[in-house]
């Protein structure tokens, strides 16, 4: 791990945010070995969130993996993140729902670097 | 005792407790969340098991098993508490248990709920029947190391009454369990799974033990305990 992962305009002094964890925890927890011996796999969590969300029937899988990604990585609950983001509640919880296509993914989201290959997402098909 | 950063003093850090709640309420992005944030001894305890079946995972097997724990511990999110004092993936060892086992395929089916139940009540809820639940399962754990239910049960009494804390006594066990299996070092593959220090592991397992040394020294109730192999 690398410690707190913000995808856009935070920082990790954020005023307590999840629980009142802090850059002294992210730092602290980095710096543990188990945090040396251990990298997350992003590539193999998207495809893992993608089949889960199109074995429930929903025709955008690939666009609720990488939402729901992102919303995971920067730790947020759905309100927050839904703010930070510049959407409704309800819209995200489409987009998480998969039910809406790459197209309604906002601009702030896409921004974010390093975590979702985009062009994975655009190139999934919508599931029948 | 010595605690990790940010634990607190149920021996689990509020970040985590957040998660877990997260899980509990349905959030699916909590998953990924706990999967960033604590993948590193989750994959301990995932090795752990592996090297109990004698097997070496590699690097791919791994993280796709460490995200299924992920999924397992969403799913049961609701019925762990802070209050136990166990980290979730120690809490939930039978379904840890259960994924690497459906990946390695020593077993064709995953275990019931039935089996599942007495490791994953323990501390689900708080006060007595968290002891209650707590005592059960540590009996479970017990029937390993010890060598009749009565020793097991004198020895579950037995922490109690030192009122050695939940966390300490999971920690314990899993160190005696290592050591006795053979594991030549035990602090080194326990303390990843609670996120410790191997030396401060070593110092929580040697306090717990010489306190009960000390009690079935001192009070003959429980001085039956002194010739048990745990305690030698």
């Amino acid at each position: 791990m690398t410690g707190r992962i913000v995808p856009f305009g935070g920082c990790d002094g954020d005023g307590g945010r999840n629980g009142g964890a802090g850059p002294e925890r992210a730092a602290a927890r980095a710096r543990h070995p188990t945090a040396r011996s251990w990298q997350p796999d992003r590539a193999r969590v998207l495809t893992r969130l993608a089949e889960r969300v199109q074995a429930r029937g929903a025709p955008w899988p690939r666009v609720a993996a990488a939402v729901l990604l992102l919303r995971g990585v920067a730790g947020d609950e759905s309100a927050a993140f839904a703010a930070r983001a510049g959407l409704s509640p309800g819209a995200l919880a489409r987009l998480e729902q998969g039910l809406d296509p790459p197209s309604a993914v906002p601009a702030r989201l896409r921004t974010v670097p390093g975590l979702v290959d985009w062009a994975w997402v655009e190139e999934g098909p919508p599931h029948p | 005792m010595d605690r990790h950063d940010g634990q607190d003093r149920h021996g689990c850090d509020d970040e985590l407790v957040a998660i877990m709640g997260r899980l509990a309420a349905g959030d699916e992005a909590a998953v990924v969340t706990l999967y960033e944030r604590y993948g590193g001894p989750i994959a301990a305890a995932v090795q752990r098991v592996a090297r109990q079946r004698h097997r070496t995972l590699d690097r791919d097997d791994l993280d796709g098993m460490v995200f299924e724990v992920c999924f397992e511990l969403a799913s049961i999110a609701h019925r762990w508490s802070p209050d136990g004092g166990a980290l979730p993936w120690v809490w939930a060892r039978f379904r840890v248990a259960n994924v690497v086992d459906r990946v390695l395929g020593q077993l064709c089916d995953p275990l019931d709920d039935e089996r599942a139940l007495p490791g994953a009540a323990v501390s689900a809820a708080a006060g007595p029947a968290a002891a209650a639940a707590s005592q059960a399962s540590m009996l479970d754990a017990l029937g390993w190391l010890v060598p009749d239910l009565a020793s097991a049960r004198l020895l579950a009494e037995a922490l109690d009454h030192e009122r050695i804390s939940p966390r300490d006594r999971e920690l314990w066990l899993e160190y005696a369990y290592e050591k006795q299996s053979g594991n030549a070092s035990p602090a080194a593959t326990v303390a990843p799974v609670f996120g410790m220090k191997e030396v401060s592991v070593r110092q929580a397992a040697r306090r717990a033990r010489q306190r009960l040394v000390r009690l079935a020294a001192s009070n003959e109730r429980f001085a039956p305990l002194a010739d048990l192999p745990l305690l030698a």
